[in-house]
C-alpha cells in the first residue's frame, strides 16, 4: 500500500465529481472503492479523507446526500451529484485538460524546441 | 456565491453538531462494514477482515478533526471555546476575578452615575417636537443699566467670557411684543415667567403649588400636546376670556389623584377661580431653569387676577419674560439675531423710558444690551450653565477613578499573566499560535470587562438614585427624567469596552512574545523582577492619581468642616421654623400687626416654648431683602446697599443674638413712634465709622427682595419717607447663607414696617414633636384658613444651606475612599504576587539566616519605595491639577486655598499609612515562609 500515490485534495474532489458523474448516486465506501479501481490500483485513497471532502462539496451545494438501502440491502448514505456538481465537473475537468496538456507539451519539449 | 451559501450551511451546521457527529459515526460504521464484507468476499477470516477494514480506513480521530473543521467556523469555534476557557479560568481564580470585576465595576459605575445626573442637568433636550429648532433669546449688557433700571426679575450674571459682561434672559413685556410682531423670521414667539408659588384651594383644600404665567402661543411654539382636555392657546389671553388653568401630569398625579373628572374643574388660585381646562404630558415640566416647575400653567392675561398687589404687566420698565422662538424654515440662527438685535434695542430703549427712573441717568451706546438667539433645546438653562463646570470637574474626577480601575486591573493580568507564562509556553509548545494566545487572553479580558460592566450598570442605577438626593441644590424640587436611556447606556458600553482592551492589550501583547526554552524550564525566581516592571509603574501611576483624588476629597471636605465650625452669630440649635403667608387668607397691611401680635402671644404661651419670634426671611435660607441707605437725605450718591429684616422685637431674644450697645426693639416702637432700628457691627463700620451710632439717622432707598447676590447700586432717586433712628447695635450675625460675608444688616420692627410674609421661630426647651404639633394647633386656633409650611428646625435650615457643599464632599469623599481602596487592592495583589514568585529565592535567603524581620522590611522595603515615587510624582501633578481648576475650585471652597500644603499633607499621610498596611500582609506571609517547604516550591 506504500508507494501508492497520495492524492491530493482538490483531485480527491475532482476524482469523486467525476465517479459521481458516470456511476449515479453512490454512498462513500463505493466511492472509495470506484476510485481506486478507476486509478488502477495506483492511488490509495485515505479512505478517511473522503468524507471531509464529501461534506465540503455538499455544502457547496456541487452533491446532495440522502439515507438510503445499498445493493446488499445495508442502509447507506448515497451521495448524488446535482447541477450544480455537473457544472463544475465541466468546468474543472476543462481546466484540469488545459493544465495537463501545458504539463504534456513541457515534458514533451526537446532541446532543440526550447532554442 | 458559494462562499456566502458554504458560510450560511456551516453556520446552521454549528447550532446541529450532534446531529452531524451522529451521521459521521454512522458513516463510518457503513464504511468499515462495507469494507469487512468486501475483505470477507477476498478471503479473509472474519475477525482479521474488520481489523484490515479500520486499518485501511485510517486515522479515524484525525478524520474527525478534519471533518469537524470543514463542518464549522473555526473563528466562531474558537470563540466560543476560548470563551469557555475563559470562564473556567476566572471561576479557577475567583479571589482575583472579584478583585477585578469589583474594581471595573465601581469604575464603571461610578462614571455611568455621573454621567447620567450631567446628561440630565446639562444635555438632555426638553420632551417637545424637534427641540432643536427651539431658540432662546438671552441679552448681553456692559453695565446693568438698562436692564436693571426699571426692576429685574430672574436670573442674570458674568457671563463667565473675557468680556465680563453681563448676561441675562429676562426682557421686558414691550420686547416680547415687538419680537412676536416682526414677520418673516420665526414661525413662533412666545414667552413666560414663574409667578411666586400659588395659594391653591381644590375643593375646600388648600395647599401651595408652583405656577408659571405664559403667553398664548406658548404650548403650540413648544409643540406640545395635551394628555387630557386642551392647552391654553391665545384665545385664553383675549380679555373676557373665562380664567383657564393648564396643570403638569405630575401635579394631576400628586395633588388630584389622576382622576379623568380635573378637566373643566373648578379651583380657587390666590381668591380667584380658575377653570382646568388640560393636562400637559407626563414627563414635560416646562421651559423654565431646572430648579422652577410650574405644576400650574396660567395665562399672562390673568396675572392681575392672581396677583392683584403685584401688577408686573402694568410696568412697562420691569424686565421679567423668558422669550422663546422657533425658526421659520429657510432662515439661519444668525440672520434672525442680526434681524431682532435692532428691534429689541429698541424696545429695550423704550422700556428704559417708560420705567420710573428714567431721569436719573443718561444712556449712551455702551449702555445698549445685545440681543443673542442661543439655542434653546433646553428651555431656559442660562442659570444650569453655573453647574457645567463643576459637574464636569466631577467627572473628570471620576474619570481619573476609572483609569485608577483600569490601571489596577491591568496590574492584576499582568501579574497573572506573568504567572501563566509557564502554561503560555507549554500552549506554544504544543502548537498553539501566538496570535490564538493573544485572542485568548484578549477574549478573557473582554469577558471580565463584560461582567464587571453589567455590576457596574447595576452600581449605576444605585448611584444615580444617590447622586440625585445629594443634587437636590441643582434640581429644587423638579424631577429629573433620568431613565438610563440608551446614550447612557452607550456610555456605560462603551466605557467597558475600551476599558476591556486598554486592560487586555498589555499582557496580550506579551503573551505574543513568548521565548519557549526559558519558560519552559521551571525557573528560581530570577525573571521576576524583570517581569513585572510594568506592573511596578502602574502602581506607582495609581498612587500618584489616588493622590490628586485624594487631595480634592481633602478640599471639599475641609470646606464643609470650616462651613460646620463657622459661628453664625447666632444660636441655631433648638429653633423650630415655619411659614405663613396671611395675605392669602385675606390679612392686609394694617389687620396684619395684631395677628402677629396675637400669634408670638399664643406660640409662646406653649409648654415648651422658651419665647417665639417672627422675621420676614428665615436666616441662612438663602433669601434676603436689600435696600440702599442714605446717611444723608437728599444725596443720590451714597445709596450703598444694606440687607434688611423685618423682625419682632423677640428676635434678638429668640436666636440668642445679643445686643452690643443700646437696646433691642421693643413693643412700644409702633407705627406712632418714631421709626426705631437695630443695625450690626458691620452696619455701624460701613456707615458710622468711629461714631457712636446710637441715635443717629439714616433713610431707606428702593431695593429688592431674593435669592442671591443684592443687585449692584440701585438707580434709585433718595427716599423722601421719614428717616430710621438706630437704637441698638446687635452683633454680627450670617443672614443669607453660612459662607458669604456677613454684611451691613439693619433690623425693622414688623409693627413699623408691616410685612404680608413671615417666618416664625419658636425656641423649644426639648420635645421637638411635641412643640411642632402644639405650633399646628395653635395657628389653627387663631386662624384656620392659614395654612403652615415649611416646617423645619433652623438647623435643618443650615444644613439645607450646605446641600452643594455637602454633594461635594460627600461625593469627593466616595471616590476618594474608592481611589484609595483601588490604589491599596492593587498594591496589595502586586505585592502579593511577587512575595510567591519570590518564595524561593526567600526560602534560600532564609535557608541561609536571613532572620524574618530583614524578610519583612525586605518585601515592605519594597511597597514603601512604590508608594514613594508615586508621592513624589502626585505632589506635582495635585498642585498642577489645583491650578488648572482653581477657578471652578474658587467658587466652591469655603476656607481653604487649593494648594493646601496641610491638606496635601494630610492626603500623603493617608496614602503613605493605606500603602504600609496593604504591605504588610504579603510581607508577613513572605516572613512566615519555611525555608524547606519553599525550596521543594516548584
Amino acid at each position: 500500500v506504500t508507494d501508492k500515490t497520495d492524492v491530493q485534495q482538490g483531485t480527491l474532489a475532482l476524482m469523486v465529481l467525476k465517479t459521481l458523474d458516470v456511476l449515479g448516486p453512490l454512498h462513500g465506501y463505493g466511492i472509495a472503492r470506484r476510485i481506486e479501481q478507476i486509478s488502477g490500483d495506483l492511488l490509495a485513497v485515505n479512505q478517511g479523507t473522503l468524507y471531509p471532502v464529501l461534506l465540503k462539496l455538499e455544502q457547496e451545494g456541487a452533491v446532495t446526500s440522502d439515507w438510503g438501502t445499498s445493493e446488499n440491502n445495508r442502509r447507506a448514505r448515497f451521495y448524488r451529484l446535482t447541477h450544480t456538481g455537473r457544472k463544475r465537473l465541466q468546468f474543472e475537468a476543462g481546466e484540469w485538460r488545459t493544465t495537463t496538456e501545458i504539463i504534456a507539451r513541457f515534458f514533451a519539449a526537446k532541446p532543440e524546441d526550447l532554442k | 456565491m458559494k462562499r456566502i451559501r458554504e458560510l450560511l450551511v456551516r453556520t446552521a451546521t454549528l447550532f446541529s453538531r450532534r446531529k452531524h457527529g451522529k451521521r459521521l459515526l454512522a458513516e463510518i460504521e457503513d464504511h468499515i462494514a462495507f469494507q469487512t464484507e468486501d475483505n470477507i468476499r477476498a478471503g479473509m477470516p472474519p475477525s482479521e477482515a474488520r481489523r484490515e477494514a479500520l486499518l485501511q480506513f485510517g486515522a479515524v480521530e484525525a478524520m474527525k478533526e478534519a471533518y469537524r473543521d470543514q463542518e464549522s467556523i473555526l473563528f466562531m469555534e474558537n470563540l466560543l471555546r476560548d470563551l469557555k476557557y475563559g470562564v473556567r479560568q476566572l471561576r479557577r481564580s475567583p479571589g482575583f476575578t472579584i478583585v477585578a470585576v469589583l474594581t471595573l465595576a465601581l469604575g464603571i459605575g461610578a462614571n455611568t452615575a455621573l454621567f447620567t445626573v450631567v446628561d440630565a442637568v446639562l444635555l438632555k433636550p426638553l420632551p417637545v417636537r424637534e427641540p432643536g429648532q427651539l431658540l432662546l433669546m438671552v441679552w448681553d449688557s456692559a453695565n446693568h443699566t438698562m436692564p436693571m433700571a426699571g426692576g429685574y426679575s430672574g436670573s442674570a450674571g458674568s457671563d463667565y467670557s473675557t468680556t465680563g459682561n453681563l448676561e441675562g434672559t429676562s426682557f421686558p413685556h414691550l420686547a416680547f411684543e415687538r419680537m412676536r410682531d416682526t414677520q418673516g423670521t420665526f414661525s413662533h414667539v412666545f414667552a413666560f415667567a414663574p409667578s411666586p408659588q400659588l395659594d391653591v384651594i381644590v375643593e375646600g383644600k388648600a395647599h401651595v403649588a408652583t405656577g408659571q404665567c405664559v403667553t398664548g402661543d406658548y404650548f403650540q411654539g413648544l409643540g406640545v400636546r395635551a394628555w387630557r382636555g386642551r392647552l391654553l392657546t391665545a384665545a385664553d389671553e383675549a380679555s373676557g376670556a373665562a380664567p383657564a388653568a393648564v396643570i403638569t401630569w405630575e401635579y394631576w398625579q400628586r395633588r388630584l389623584g389622576g382622576e379623568a373628572s380635573v378637566i373643566g374643574k373648578n379651583i380657587t388660585i390666590n381668591n380667584a377661580r380658575f377653570t382646568i381646562v388640560g393636562v400637559t404630558p407626563p414627563g414635560f415640566a416646562g421651559a423654565l431653569e431646572l430648579n422652577q416647575t410650574a405644576d400650574i400653567t396660567l395665562p399672562l392675561a390673568t396675572l392681575p387676577l392672581a396677583f392683584p398687589e403685584n401688577p408686573v404687566t402694568g410696568n412697562a420698565g420691569l424686565w421679567w419674560l423668558h422669550i422663546m422662538a422657533r425658526l421659520q424654515p429657510g432662515v439661519t440662527r444668525e440672520q434672525a439675531q442680526a434681524r431682532m438685535d435692532p428691534i429689541f434695542k429698541q424696545s429695550a430703549l423704550d422700556a428704559w423710558r417708560a420705567s420710573a427712573h428714567k431721569e436719573d441717568a443718561v444712556i449712551t451706546a455702551k449702555d445698549y444690551p445685545t440681543l443673542f438667539v442661543n439655542p434653546g433645546a433646553q428651555g431656559d438653562e442660562f442659570a444650569r450653565r453655573q453647574y457645567r463646570r463643576p459637574l464636569l470637574l466631577l467627572m473628570g474626577v471620576v474619570g481619573l477613578v476609572l483609569l485608577i480601575a483600569c490601571t489596577n486591573t491591568a496590574g492584576l493580568l499582568l501579574a497573572r499573566s506573568s504567572a501563566r507564562q509557564q502554561e503560555f509556553a507549554m500552549r506554544v509548545a504544543l502548537g498553539a499560535r501566538r496570535t490564538r494566545l493573544a485572542r485568548q487572553l484578549l477574549t478573557e479580558c473582554l469577558l471580565l470587562a463584560g461582567i464587571a460592566g453589567i455590576a457596574g450598570s447595576l452600581l449605576a442605577v444605585w448611584g444615580t438614585e444617590l447622586l440625585l438626593r445629594w443634587t437636590e441644590w441643582i434640581r429644587g424640587t423638579a424631577t429629573l427624567q433620568t431613565g438610563v436611556d440608551t446614550r447612557v447606556l452607550g456610555f456605560a458600553v462603551a466605557t467597558t469596552m475600551l476599558t476591556g482592551l486598554l486592560f487586555g492589550i498589555f499582557p496580550a501583547l506579551r503573551a505574543a512574545r513568548i521565548k519557549l526554552a526559558p519558560n519552559m524550564k521551571l525557573q528560581l525566581g530570577n525573571t521576576g523582577r524583570q517581569r513585572i516592571s510594568g506592573g511596578r509603574l502602574l502602581i506607582v501611576a495609581q498612587v500618584a492619581i489616588s493622590l490628586v483624588v485624594l487631595m480634592g476629597a481633602g478640599l471639599f471636605l475641609r470646606t464643609l468642616r470650616n462651613l460646620y465650625t463657622v459661628d453664625p452669630g447666632f444660636d441655631r440649635h433648638s429653633i423650630m421654623l415655619f411659614r405663613i403667608k396671611p395675605q392669602a387668607a385675606g390679612y392686609n397691611a394694617t389687620t396684619i400687626g395684631p395677628l402677629y401680635d396675637r400669634m408670638l402671644e399664643r406660640l409662646s404661651a406653649i409648654p415648651g416654648v422658651e419665647s417665639a419670634s417672627l422675621s420676614r426671611q428665615p436666616l441662612l435660607s438663602s433669601t434676603h431683602l436689600a435696600r440702599s441707605i442714605y446717611v444723608t437725605s437728599g444725596d443720590p450718591n451714597n445709596g450703598e446697599i444694606a440687607e434688611v429684616n423685618i423682625v419682632s422685637p423677640s428676635f434678638f431674644g429668640t436666636m440668642r443674638m445679643p445686643i452690643l450697645l443700646g437696646r433691642r426693639l421693643l413693643g412700644s416702637d409702633t407705627s406712632a413712634s418714631a421709626r426705631a432700628v437695630v443695625v450690626n457691627e458691620t452696619f455701624v463700620r460701613k456707615f458710622f465709622p468711629g461714631m457712636n451710632p446710637i441715635g443717629k439717622q439714616f433713610w431707606m432707598g428702593g431695593g429688592g427682595e431674593g435669592t442671591g447676590n443684592p443687585l449692584r447700586k440701585h438707580l434709585d432717586k433718595p427716599p423722601v419717607e421719614q428717616p430710621l433712628q438706630i437704637v441698638g447695635i446687635a452683633r454680627d450675625a450670617k443672614y443669607t447663607d453660612l459662607r458669604s460675608r456677613i454684611g451691613p444688616t439693619a433690623y425693622l420692627p414688623y409693627a413699623q414696617f408691616p410685612t404680608l410674609e413671615a417666618n416664625f421661630e419658636v425656641r423649644y426647651q426639648d420635645d421637638e414633636t411635641a412643640v411642632a404639633t402644639a405650633e399646628r394647633d395653635t395657628v389653627r386656633q387663631i386662624d384656620p384658613k392659614l395654612p403652615l409650611f415649611d416646617l423645619r428646625t433652623q438647623m435643618e435650615q443650615s444644613n439645607q444651606s450646605m446641600s452643594e457643599e455637602r454633594m461635594f464632599a460627600n461625593l469627593s469623599s466616595c471616590i476618594g475612599g474608592l481611589a484609595l481602596l483601588l490604589a491599596s487592592i492593587g498594591l496589595f495583589g502586586m505585592l502579593s504576587y511577587t512575595v510567591r514568585r519570590r518564595t524561593p529565592e526567600i526560602g534560600i535567603r532564609m535557608a541561609l539566616g536571613a532572620q524574618r524581620s530583614a524578610v519583612l522590611g525586605m518585601v515592605l522595603r519594597e511597597s514603601f519605595v512604590l508608594v514613594a515615587i508615586g508621592v513624589a510624582l502626585g505632589i506635582p501633578l495635585a498642585l498642577a491639577s489645583a491650578r488648572a481648576a482653581s477657578s471652578v475650585l474658587v467658587d466652591l471652597l469655603f476656607g481653604v486655598q487649593p494648594a493646601d500644603a496641610q491638606n496635601l499633607g494630610i492626603a500623603t499621610a493617608i496614602l503613605l499609612a493605606i500603602a504600609l498596611l496593604a504591605g504588610f500582609i504579603p510581607a508577613r506571609r513572605a516572613a512566615r515562609v519555611d525555608p524547606t517547604i519553599a525550596l521543594r516550591y516548584e
